[in-house]
């Protein structure tokens, strides 16, 4: 059986917490209307782009396929499509693919305090409220064609928050959202525990005199709040998840609502890792996983996605050691696999650690499957984003070469049907210096 | 705020300028590199047009001739601007301000200002050639005034460059003005600021020539051998150990160094002088009485002769070396030099072989020879003193920064000694405690916002204008300089701030352009249209015109 | 110019300094005439009989004052305006005659306004306006760290002043509550809370407690709001009880928050508990994250959230200053802030004015953030921020429009009692330095 196919990924009633606070549902009704209204409003929009090789977010690009695009959603991808009523956008000779999609970045995090420290345990936290909408990085995510990413909280804490998937460009916060409050962070490994000291010294005062401050404190620190909130679970007495949202987050990863993206590096936490999913039941997905070239068989029997970490990178955290070819060696194994651009780890962009992928081993369709579809579906987005079919959102790039060519750039990139992106405009930078323009100069 | 296009052309600026309030005698009358004569540059060559050439000088205080206007409004490249006021300022101590309320249209021929007329009739401007700007309207008064002055800015210099420490005063700021850096664009736009005079340094003891920046489309080096900077005071210097009375002192002694200086100078050139002549009277001496044989060969191309007497360099044939590379090791050295030796004393003999001949032809003319000239003493030239010179000639301003009290004292009677001109006390934090004092001695005062009291309370919205109030009172030029990128934008609010204490309105736009000029060395070349009085609040800068033509700040109102 | 106080316990009353003149006089002839007197017995005399004597001379005398033009309010001004004030209150608004002469003591000038009034004020001790062990301190009320003997409410005054909010610092997420108070003045005994502060700026992000980031600040609140919601009206604590009037809007709350992504989750947490929040924006010194202008602007007037200016001076930013006339262009309200902590310089209202008119601003709008706007934010537009008969006597007298900076505040008018009064004729020559200030 194709892993692909495997039935890892959530369904669609998991998409939301369940215990969401109502009247966050009531935002969420509201923007759905006002987002229903605003494609209303241009229901003139439509796009036929035509001409291109197109890959589909599955498989080899293929030719002929034409793209229809009717308010900001795809409507149709096929051959010899009318394109009466519509603008057609001629990009022949051009290679598209879907809107990339990240599976973990930091972007628009302009702080590095992306953790509460605290509280070594704050599962409930979102990290959507120290978002920076306008941040230049997502600029830069867009012109390099990510459309939708996925925003993590920080890897300071044992369970750092809840992630946020959402699109790099477009008008308000509150509409970029694809889905909030998904992927539980919990992070294995030295780096949870770096923040706590031991009493050698120091100021005993201080809040950061607590456990866990090694590696199998961690993991206790891990165990021990599920263990509690299975307890709590199992009772049901003395817990009101209204009160306590973190016990309510926990309990949802538990019932297997709520993907924990575990991250875990070296290959003693990728085995960890693995333990605990069985143990606890937990839906995992492995972020990072830099030394998974030697558990391969472990992580492909368990079903466990990986959202590897960026190939190019030479300098991982907790030591772990990188080896060029792991994600080929991965996909070899049958493991679902995608590429992150990761926290702060100097990486490339998305692309072109696909092109890396591919450089060293990885088939060129699995390296753009890697960076399309194959995340959309770890991060339950992929009835709206990650491939070009009926129904999705049109987030489309279109590049001037094949993507995978380390000479590849958008020429143009549209968001919900908008290009947000052109590559070919005339740069709108400021002048920078008044030798080559000259400002606000007027003449008749 | 977006640029509206409204005319093009080059205007290049022409005015005529003067003034109400008398200035000390230094800034007026002969200096006439000081300030530019009463029609001013043109950044686009001389005037070629016959029209230009016979434009009046004090053209705006008398309005053109109807035939001028004539032949303006058919001049396609004619530009009429017509403003409700405009405020001239002229370095000339007898002539009034021009502070004009009745408005009226001013002409300008490409760069070049025509002439003013109070009226142009209807008739005849729907006809015209030429373009008709009308400025004014009904809500706000058109207000044209030469574009403000930043006395002190900060642009175009890291603050890193600015705190050198180890500038001297012939440290050029000139040398290190990143003109392309950004920043400045929307200054003349929105606070009519177009000229800007950047120091060499702050934080020195002593730096050298600031220079003077036009702000056009891009910026424009006017001037950039400037003021000269000093530093008294101690407040946040650093590079020196010295008190503020060994600063003082170190000053005083620059000076006469440099005095000594000039006289070495005016000496060696005396000296020089005679020593031509003399080396003339000799060598023509030489000429006719060629030397004896054996006697020493006169100096007659003393150039060509080499230094060490008359030893030169010979060089070896092939031959020459291959002969010597077949002895022994040990001898080869020594058979060099030998070689060497004998062929230089025979290329030295061969000219002295020709002497014989023709010294037996003048050898019976013979007079008493005169004596060898001796060189003067060359001075080393000494770029510091170059520059203390040129502020003790009068050509430049020597700019000081002092604030106590006693600073400012002993730097007055610094001017008095040394006889300085043009001195301009930057920062003057207690200058209110002197002001007769200073408008006895003709110094000029820049004040700036950084020279605050204390640094507990911001005191500088009331301190600086209070001071410039109380100073200007007592007939002392005051100018402002913003010490600051941020505060440039704020001048013209510091000045309205003065007139609140008491500064009359005339004084404090002399303050923000003529005063400013003077203490920079330079004058800048546009002007600014305001709507309404430029010290109101409510004013905008309505369009620019500089030597790059005109631009238009779109404001409201 | 500002009267200064001889007895600590009289300090707000110029009246009161005059009587105290006069006992002292009689002290000193009473010490002259019988020597064997001793001091003690004159300053109690002095102590005892000043209160009462400024109670007597205040009811007796009104000020009067007339101006060429009284801006009642932002956009409503009266020509030839005469204003009669008896006690702390305007007693009577008329007009005098064209051309008609005032009196020797009737006090004159071109331009009458209301005092101002400043929502965000924390001169004093930076280290009292916060609790450091503890971010979350709602309970906490701001005037407790009030000093009216503080010699810096006399530049307060000098700026024309006369009400002003004084709030706990930026430092922690829920400071304590911010108290309406007359600069100089001895606190009411039940002064209100005008607004509860928050604050979600990175100050009030600390390394060493709760809460280190901006997820955690606003995690904080909302665990706070929670908590507040499962228990019984009966427990809530002092802090919950606060916390509770800002549920529903019943008194209001003000954020501070400088950058797009606190602004962002400001936005988010009043949304989500249903607050009747203003934001207020910029750190200690006054600066805030320019990107504002481009980002948040178009959310701000969606949500129509009311923005809490600081003061502009010569430093500010030209993007800084060019925020209020953008704010006013795209009708969200706002209100200038002129004495944040460190702004406490003379004359920051005018030139806050001044510089926010030069970006576009108009007269009326400017006048109004400093009025009539805070006024009604700190709901006492009944009693302050306009000119009408029976408000509180708080005026200031200008020797032209206010906004301009060639005109001077002559006159400061606190509660009925001047303050500070810089007209010419009584301009004293300078002593120390131009601004009349000791700098030593």
């Amino acid at each position: 059986m194709n892993p692909l196919r495997k039935p890892i990924l959530p369904d669609a009633s998991a998409k939301s917490l369940p215990m969401i606070h109502p009247h966050k549902l009531a935002l969420g009704l509201a923007l759905g209307l006002t987002l229903g209204l605003g494609a209303s409003l241009g229901a003139q929009d439509r796009l036929l782009l035509k001409g291109a090789k197109v890959f589909t977010g599955k498989g080899p690009f293929q030719e002929g396929l034409q793209i229809l695009v009717v308010d900001g959603k795809i409507q149709k991808v096929g051959k010899d499509l009318s394109a009466e009523n519509s603008t057609v956008v001629d990009v022949s000779g051009k290679w598209i693919t879907p809107g990339l999609v990240d599976a973990n970045t930091s972007l628009g995090l302009a702080t590095t305090h992306t953790n509460e420290q605290s509280n070594e345990t704050t599962p409930h936290i979102p990290i959507l409220d120290a978002i920076d909408p306008r941040a230049a990085n997502f600029k830069r995510a867009l012109g390099m064609g990510v459309t939708s990413a996925y925003v993590s909280p920080g890897g300071m804490n044992v369970f750092g928050g809840l992630g946020v998937v959402l699109k790099t460009a477009g008008p308000q916060l509150s509409e970029r959202i694809i889905l909030d409050k998904t992927g539980l962070r919990m992070t294995l490994g030295a780096m949870a525990s770096s923040g706590n000291r031991s009493f050698r010294g120091g100021n005993p005062d201080s809040m950061f005199y607590r456990r866990p401050t090694s590696r199998m404190g961690v993991i206790w620190e891990i165990r021990s709040q599920f263990y509690k909130a299975d307890a709590k679970r199992a009772s049901g007495q003395g817990f009101d998840p209204e009160k306590d949202p973190a016990t309510r987050t926990l309990i949802a990863a538990l019932d297997g609502k709520l993907t924990v993206r575990t991250t875990a590096r070296t290959d003693q936490d990728i085995r960890t890792a693995l333990r605990l999913a069985e143990e606890f039941g937990i839906r995992i997905a492995i972020d990072e996983g830099t030394e998974a070239y030697n558990s391969l068989d472990q992580i492909a029997a368990a079903g466990v996605p990986v959202i590897a970490s960026p190939p190019s990178v030479s300098q991982h955290p907790d030591r772990a050691e990188r080896h060029l070819d792991t994600i080929k060696l991965l996909a070899d194994a049958g493991v679902v696999v995608a590429i992150q651009t990761g926290q702060g780890l100097g990486a490339l962009p998305l692309i072109r650690e696909a092109s890396f992928a591919v450089r060293y081993g990885l088939p060129r369709e699995r390296a753009l499957e890697a960076v399309t579809s194959v995340p959309a579906e770890i991060l339950g987005v992929s009835d709206r984003v990650g491939s070009l079919k009926e129904g999705l959102d049109a987030d489309i790039v279109v590049w001037d070469l094949n993507p995978l060519s380390v000479f590849s750039r958008p020429e143009s990139v549209y968001v919900g049907g908008k290009l947000l992106h052109d590559g070919k405009a005339k740069k709108t930078k400021k002048v920078t210096s008044p030798r080559r323009g000259t400002p606000r100069k007027t003449r008749l | 705020m977006t640029a509206i296009p409204l005319i093009g052309g080059s205007v290049g600026l022409a005015c005529a300028l003067a003034l109400s309030s008398p200035l000390p005698a230094a800034y007026q009358g002969s200096e006439g590199d000081l300030l530019p004569p009463d029609v001013k540059i043109d950044w686009f060559g001389p005037a070629k047009t016959k029209a230009a050439k016979e434009a009046p000088k004090a053209a705006l205080r008398k309005a053109g001739s109807p035939e001028l206007l004539k032949k303006l409004l058919g001049n396609r490249r004619a530009t009429f601007l017509k403003v409700d006021r405009y405020f001239l300022p002229s370095h000339k101590a007898k002539d009034a301000a021009i502070l004009d309320s009745e408005g009226g249209w001013l002409a300008f021929v490409g760069s070049r200002f025509q002439a003013w007329f109070p009226k142009v009739p209807n008739g005849a401007k729907a006809q015209a050639k030429a373009r008709m700007l009308d400025l004014t309207n009904e809500s706000a008064k058109a207000f044209l005034l030469p574009g403000l002055c930043d006395a002190d800015s900060r642009f175009f210099r890291s603050s890193s460059d600015l705190r050198d420490s180890g500038l001297t005063l012939a440290t050029p700021a000139a040398a290190s003005i990143a003109l392309w850096e950004k920043g400045w664009e929307d200054l003349p736009l929105t606070t009519g600021i177009t000229t800007l005079f950047v120091p060499a340094g702050t934080a020195a003891t002593s730096s050298g020539h600031g220079a003077l920046v036009g702000l056009s489309l891009r910026p424009l080096m006017l001037q950039p051998k400037g003021g000269l900077s000093y530093r008294i005071s101690s407040l946040g210097s650093r590079g020196t150990n010295l008190s503020r009375d060994q600063v003082v002192k170190a000053l005083d002694k620059a000076f006469e160094a440099a005095e000594k200086y000039k006289e070495a100078k005016e000496k060696f050139d005396k000296d020089l002088k005679e020593y031509k002549k003399k080396r003339k009277e000799y060598l023509a001496y030489y000429k006719k009485n060629p030397m004896k044989k054996g006697a020493k060969a006169a100096p007659a191309k003393a150039a060509s002769t080499s230094r060490k007497g008359g030893r030169r360099r010979v060089g070896l044939t092939p031959a020459e070396l291959a002969a010597i590379r077949k002895l022994p090791r040990e001898q080869q050295r020594k058979a060099m030099q030998d070689l060497m030796r004998k062929k230089a004393g025979t290329a030295q003999a061969k000219p002295a072989a020709k002497d014989p001949k023709a010294g037996s032809k003048t050898a019976k003319t013979s007079g008493k020879a005169p004596a060898r000239p001796k060189f003067p003493k060359r001075v080393p030239e000494n770029p510091q003193y170059e520059s203390l010179l040129s502020v003790l000639d009068g050509k430049d301003f020597l700019r000081v920064e002092a604030h106590r009290a006693g600073e400012i004292r002993a730097l007055l009677e610094l001017k008095k000694k040394h006889a300085l001109d043009k001195l301009v006390i930057v920062g003057a934090t207690e200058a209110w405690k002197l002001p007769e004092a200073i408008a006895k001695s003709g110094a000029l005062v820049l004040l700036r916002p950084d020279t605050l009291p204390s640094r507990g309370y911001d005191l500088l919205s009331e301190h600086l204008p209070a001071q410039a109030a109380l100073l200007s009172k007592a007939d002392v030029p005051v100018c402002f300089g913003s010490a600051g990128r941020r505060e440039a934008g704020s001048l013209p609010l510091m000045a309205a701030r003065a007139v609140a204490h008491g500064m009359s309105e005339t004084q404090a736009l002399e303050a923000l352009t003529k005063t400013a000029w003077l203490a920079s060395g330079g004058q800048g070349n546009a002007m600014v249209i305001f709507s309404g009085d430029p010290l109101s609040p409510d004013a905008r800068v309505l369009c620019v015109l500089d030597p790059m033509g005109l631009r238009h700040a779109g404001g409201q109102k | 110019m500002i009267q200064h106080d001889t007895a600590r316990h009289a300090a707000d009353s110029s009246a009161a300094d005059r009587s105290t003149a006069v006992i002292l006089n009689i002290g000193k002839s009473m010490n002259r005439h019988h020597s064997r007197l001793p001091l003690a017995t004159t300053v109690w005399i002095v102590a005892t009989l000043t209160p009462w004597m400024a109670a007597q001379s205040s009811s007796l005398k009104p000020i009067v004052i007339r101006a060429e033009k009284a801006w009642l309010e932002p956009g409503k001004s009266l020509e030839r305006a005469r204003f009669t004030i008896r006690g702390d209150a305007i007693s009577e608004v008329d007009q005098f005659e064209k051309g008609s002469k005032a009196g020797s003591d009737v006090i004159s000038g071109a331009v009458l306004t209301a005092g101002f009034i400043d929502l965000h004020n924390q001169l004093g001790p930076t280290n009292e306006l916060a609790e450091k062990v503890e971010s979350f301190t709602p309970e906490l009320r701001a005037d407790q760290a009030y000093d009216p003997f503080d010699a810096r409410w006399k530049r307060v005054l000098a700026q024309g002043i006369t009400s002003l909010i004084y709030a706990p610092s930026n430092t922690s997420i829920a400071g304590g509550q911010a108290i309406l108070l007359r600069p100089g003045l001895k606190p009411e005994k039940d002064a209100p809370a005008t607004y509860v502060k928050f604050s979600l700026t990175r100050e009030a992000q600390s390394t060493y407690k709760r809460p280190t980031s901006l997820v955690g600040a606003v995690d904080y609140l909302r665990e706070s709001y929670r908590n507040l919601r499962s228990r019984t009206p009966r427990n809530l604590g002092a802090a919950e009880l606060i916390l509770a009037t800002t549920v529903g809007g019943n008194s209001s709350v003000g954020i501070a928050c400088n950058r797009p992504e606190e602004i962002q989750a400001a936005l988010e947490l009043s949304k989500e508990q249903n607050l009747d929040s203003f934001l207020i924006l910029g750190d200690a010194t006054g600066q805030f994250d320019p990107r504002i202008l481009d980002d948040v602007l178009p959310t701000l007037a969606k949500e129509g959230k009311r923005l809490l200016l600081p003061a502009l001076g010569s430093k500010s930013s030209q993007r800084a200053q060019a925020l209020p006339a953008q704010l006013a262009k795209q009708g969200i309200p706002f209100a200038f802030s002129a004495a944040s902590d460190r702004n406490n310089g003379i004359n920051k209202c005018q030139w806050t004015m001044a510089m926010a008119m030069r970006s576009g601003l108009s007269a009326d709008k400017a006048l109004a953030a400093l009025t009539t706007t805070p006024a009604s934010w700190a709901k006492i537009s009944d009693k302050a921020g306009s000119l009408y008969k029976d408000r509180q006597a708080d005026l200031c007298l200008w020797s032209g429009e206010p906004w301009d900076l060639r005109s001077r505040l002559l006159l400061v008018v606190r509660a009925g009692k001047i303050v500070c009064d810089a007209r010419p004729e009584k301009d004293t020559p300078m002593k120390d330095s131009p601004t009349g200030e000791s700098h030593r």
